[in-house]
């Protein structure tokens, strides 16, 4: 009996760590930088989510959830991995209706104009993101015997059920988010939008009115998501997002629209074709593949009227089982902010710039400036806000201030050390030499180093990093 | 089926599960139908071959015991070597035979006489085929009986933790415990955990040393042309390790996967790397193959009880056919062929050194002059593991005229070995890695101890820590998976 229970004993605690270690080694990332859609559906309480968007970053870049929320209070969520192929896009959705019921699934297109991944990347997110369960093993069967040649099939199929094989290679690229989990994940409701602007013109790709094949597998694709539907009891739209589509895609794309158009409780959309989303084609794209933050708001708006209005879908606002969806639109009017800083502190010499990045909560102002600051109107303005003279700190000094609280100040006199902790990892650490400021680290690196004369640094409480560092010479 | 392969994790535990909890008198069949399972899960086809070594030796062994006349009992011997030898002949050095041929055609200016087959070595030909003729000479000699019982004949021949690199066992060892596994114990805790430690040192030996090295020396071997002599003298080293970890784990997991079940096997790998000659060196390195050539060539031969000359001629045949043995390509013959110059030339100079060490009044008893001969010898068995490495004679002297003739010492500064298929990351793993193989065996050198029955002598949790370390070192720094083309282990070519 005692030789049973060592035996047990060390095969429980050789599991542990062996479990230990596949969550640190573990694939963590859907849309970049450890963001992912799983883990804000797992942070997400049951049976909250109305409108499920599934697609590839077509989606999280396409469609804000906080422009829902904000205009409706529906609860709305993007689960959406980069290049989600159309396999994934199934059983997502079937993992989502675990522990979701949503009234309305909007399923992108763009899936099906491809097979495999052409990025492994992609394959690797899509593959492994979902939790290990029979859909994934599923998954990773018919993804494999789809799309790769027998003698990979195999392979591969054990690769992604195990997971083990792949991610223990990990080994050498594991940062902090496979130790902490990213902050976004426990409130992002899956968007990932960005604000870069990149003209395009879809006026060619209106004139695509051809209709292509589909093929066997692509009309069983569109039939299981019908069924799906009908077993679940959800409105299915089968959704194109606006991009600079190709002919062959719109082969495709009209092919579906053609096939779905008699079949009843199912909807096709095209953010593509339809010329009611007043969109502007200079300023609403990121790139020649995805819409941009404005682009998103107003593809999101025109989504809700056409496909959502009429649905009668509650508003939950002031739900306290809602609260993910108060602290993304409260990140997301954060994420505004932070895209036009930059801006601001160029044209620092404004009072009211200034004023407009401190009164903003979410961001902690950090300024180091030397004795000769004086042409730098960002420290004057910066000093005046807080009712200080600027003849206080003519030998430099460093100040650190969230909202209207002021964190620390050090104005170089005395030999005193200040510190402050951004979060439980970074730290500020200010030295005076009784004249002046000496040094100022972030970390290990120097803050306002030798060859600057102001250094600032705003850090964003909701990432838990710095949005922007900059140094004035 | 590789060790280190999935289906080996899934296979092992049934067949040690089932073996302990079935009827006593089931287990040689089943071991016999997991060893036949282990070796159809590589080729199918290929069990034919076993079972007609098997076959040709199991009744060579009853036609000895009764035949008492001479002639007779050398005919049944002589049958049953040509039966075995030819089906090694055929598919390991058929093709080897014929493009020399050829060649010499060719080079005569004669149209060729057949082109190469390109069959497939079967796993394990040269090791299942020698220790079953072991069997008929130790039959022939008196030294056993013949087994009358073929299952059990059957299993000795394809034991699977040793069927397909070894330990090349013999009878008297081997065939003896499986004629009692009827009578072991039903389950030997003392045993199971000494095997399951050396399983899992052998894993990580191979997973983690062996194949990270097989990266960097691949690469350099693809690169010959770009290689200096610092890489190339690191290569060289890196692969005298690597095949050490590589041979040596398959080895270690081979005997401990057979006391998990309760049978032990012969030790094979005595840290030859401490070894202080050349001679030394080989009866730490690969015991069961220089023990069997030893007893069943060498010997009779005339062994070293002759005149000198006779003495040289029987050691360049026992090392000629060893390389040989080894693979069938010139390589592996000038590798066996360096051994033997190497065992004859320091035979030779034996007086010489002496003397030499007495006029320079050097104490030979002082630990520094033991660490130069260990240091010397492996310098010696490295060299000679170039033509072993090499694909064909000309990629082994280039890459020894590169060692030569191309002096880069600012490569230890500028790290361009780095280059090479493996980063830092790799290079001090693989250097951890080396630290614990010397510590292990030291223990085996300084304490007479393997790592099972090490590990057994310790305290629970210390044990538990050095093997929970081992197994996730195993898995997560192993060179196994996607980005790793896992290797097989090298001596499963031969």
């Amino acid at each position: 009996m005692k030789k049973v229970i060592k035996i047990v004993s060390f095969t429980l605690i050789t599991t542990i760590i062996l479990a230990l270690s596949y969550q640190t080694l573990s694939w963590k990332d859907t849309s970049g930088e450890y963001v992912s859609t799983i883990a804000q559906l797992k942070n997400t309480p049951n049976n909250t989510i109305d409108v499920a968007f599934v697609g590839s970053s077509h989606v999280y870049c396409g469609l804000a959830p906080h422009t829902l929320w904000n205009n409706t209070g529906i609860a709305s969520f993007d689960l959406a991995i980069s290049g989600m192929d159309r396999y994934s896009a199934y059983y997502y959705t079937k993992y989502l209706l675990r522990s979701q019921k949503p009234k309305v699934v909007a399923v992108d297109l763009y899936s099906l104009t491809f097979d495999g991944h052409m990025v492994l990347g992609n394959e690797y997110r899509n593959m492994m993101s979902i939790p290990i369960s029979k859909d994934s093993i599923d998954l990773a069967k018919e993804y494999s015997t789809s799309t790769k040649e027998d003698s990979e099939a195999n392979k591969a199929i054990n690769n992604y059920t195990l997971r083990w094989p792949i991610v223990h290679t990990r080994y050498k690229e594991l940062k902090k988010g496979d130790f902490i989990e990213a902050p976004e994940n426990s409130f992002l409701r899956g968007e990932n939008l960005v604000n870069n602007i990149t003209p395009i013109d879809l006026s060619e790709a209106r004139t695509y009115t051809d209709i292509g094949d589909l093929t066997k597998e692509q009309i069983k694709w569109i039939d299981d998501f019908v069924k799906l539907s009908e077993k679940n009891d959800f409105k299915l739209v089968f959704m194109v997002t606006p991009y600079a589509v190709q002919y062959h895609e719109m082969l495709v794309y009209n092919a579906v629209e053609e096939y779905v158009s008699g079949i009843q409780n199912v909807e096709f959309v095209s953010g593509i074709t339809a010329t009611d989303t007043k969109f502007d084609f200079k300023h609403d794209f990121a790139d020649y593949s995805h819409l941009n933050y404005s682009g998103a708001v107003k593809f999101t708006k025109w989504f809700y009227e056409k496909e959502l209005k009429n649905m009668g879908l509650k508003n939950h606002k002031g739900d306290a089982k809602y609260d993910e969806w108060n602290q993304d639109a409260t990140y997301q009017a954060c994420l505004n902010v932070n895209a036009n800083i930059e801006k601001f502190i160029e044209v620092s010499a404004d009072p009211e710039a200034v004023e407009s990045i401190m009164s903003s909560g979410h961001l902690i102002f950090t300024l180091a400036f030397r004795e000769n600051w004086g042409k730098y109107p960002i420290v004057s303005n910066t000093l005046k806000k807080m009712g200080y003279k600027d003849e206080d700190f003519k030998n430099g000094g460093v100040i650190v201030l969230q909202g209207n609280n002021v964190l620390l100040v050090h104005d170089g006199i005395g030999e005193k050390e200040k510190t402050f902790n951004y979060d439980r990892y970074t730290s500020l650490k200010v030295s005076g030499n009784g004249v002046f400021i000496d040094a100022v680290k972030i970390g290990t690196k120097e803050f306002l180093s030798g060859g600057e004369n102001v250094s600032l640094m705003l850090w964003d409480i909701n990432v838990k990093k710095p949005i922007l560092e900059k140094d004035y010479h | 089926m590789a060790f280190n392969s999935l289906h080996f994790l899934i296979f092992f535990p049934i067949v040690i599960l089932v073996y302990y909890i079935m009827p006593k008198k089931l287990r040689t069949f089943w071991l016999l139908a997991a060893s036949y399972y282990f070796y159809m899960a590589w080729n199918p086809k290929y069990i034919v071959l076993i079972l007609i070594s098997t076959l040709a030796t199991y009744l060579s062994g009853l036609l000895l015991e009764k035949n008492e006349s001479i002639k007779a009992r050398k005919g049944i011997v002589a049958g049953c070597f040509v039966i075995n030898l030819s089906l090694l002949f055929f598919f390991k050095y058929f093709d080897f035979l014929l493009s020399n041929i050829n060649f010499l055609l060719e080079k005569m200016h004669i149209s060729v006489v057949a082109n190469p087959f390109d069959v497939l070595l079967p796993v394990g030909i040269s090791f299942y085929t020698f220790q079953a003729l072991s069997y008929t000479v130790d039959v022939y000699r008196k030294e056993i009986k013949a087994e009358k019982n073929f299952l059990r004949y059957a299993l000795f021949v394809s034991f699977f933790p040793q069927l397909v690199a070894g330990p090349i066992e013999r009878s008297k060892n081997l065939l003896s415990q499986i004629e009692n596994l009827d009578d072991k114990k039903l389950f030997d805790y003392d045993k199971v955990v000494s095997g399951f430690s050396m399983m899992v040192y052998g894993m990580f030996l191979k997973v983690v040393l062996a194949d990270h090295i097989s990266i960097f020396v691949d690469n350099v071997w693809d690169n010959t042309h770009a290689v200096g002599s610092t890489v190339a003298i690191l290569a060289a080293i890196a692969f005298s390790l690597q095949i050490y970890c590589d041979f040596g784990a398959y080895s270690i997991i081979a005997i401990g996967a057979a006391r998990m079940l309760g049978i032990g096997l012969m030790e094979n790998f005595n840290t030859p790397y401490f070894a202080t000659s050349i001679s030394d060196f080989w009866r730490r390195w690969h015991v069961s193959l220089s023990t069997w050539f030893r007893d069943y060539l060498y010997i009779p031969l005339g062994g070293s009880r002759c005149s000198k000359v006779k003495k040289y001629r029987n050691i360049m045949i026992t090392f000629l056919v060893s390389g040989l043995w080894h693979g069938a390509n010139w390589t592996y013959v000038i590798w066996g062929a360096i051994h033997g110059m190497y065992q004859i030339i320091g035979d030779l100079l034996k007086p010489i050194k002496e003397k030499l060490c007495k006029i320079t009044n050097v104490n030979k008893e002082v630990g520094s002059f033991g660490l130069l001969k260990i240091i010397g010898t492996f310098a010696l068995t490295t060299f000679a593991w170039i033509f072993f490495r090499a694909d064909s004679l000309k990629a082994a002297l280039l890459f020894i005229k590169n060692m030569i003739t191309k002096p880069d010492p600012w490569v230890h500064f500028t790290k361009d070995y780095l280059n090479f298929g493996v980063d830092a990351s790799d290079f001090n793993l693989i250097i951890i890695g080396i630290v614990v193989l010397v510590i292990v065996d030291l223990l085996r050198y300084k304490k007479n101890l393997d790592i099972g029955a090490f590990l057994l002598k310790q305290n629970l949790w210390f044990r538990w820590a050095v093997l929970i370390v081992l197994i996730v070192s195993t898995l997560v720094y192993g060179a196994y998976g996607t980005s790793f083309d896992s290797s097989q282990f090298i001596y499963f070519q031969f």
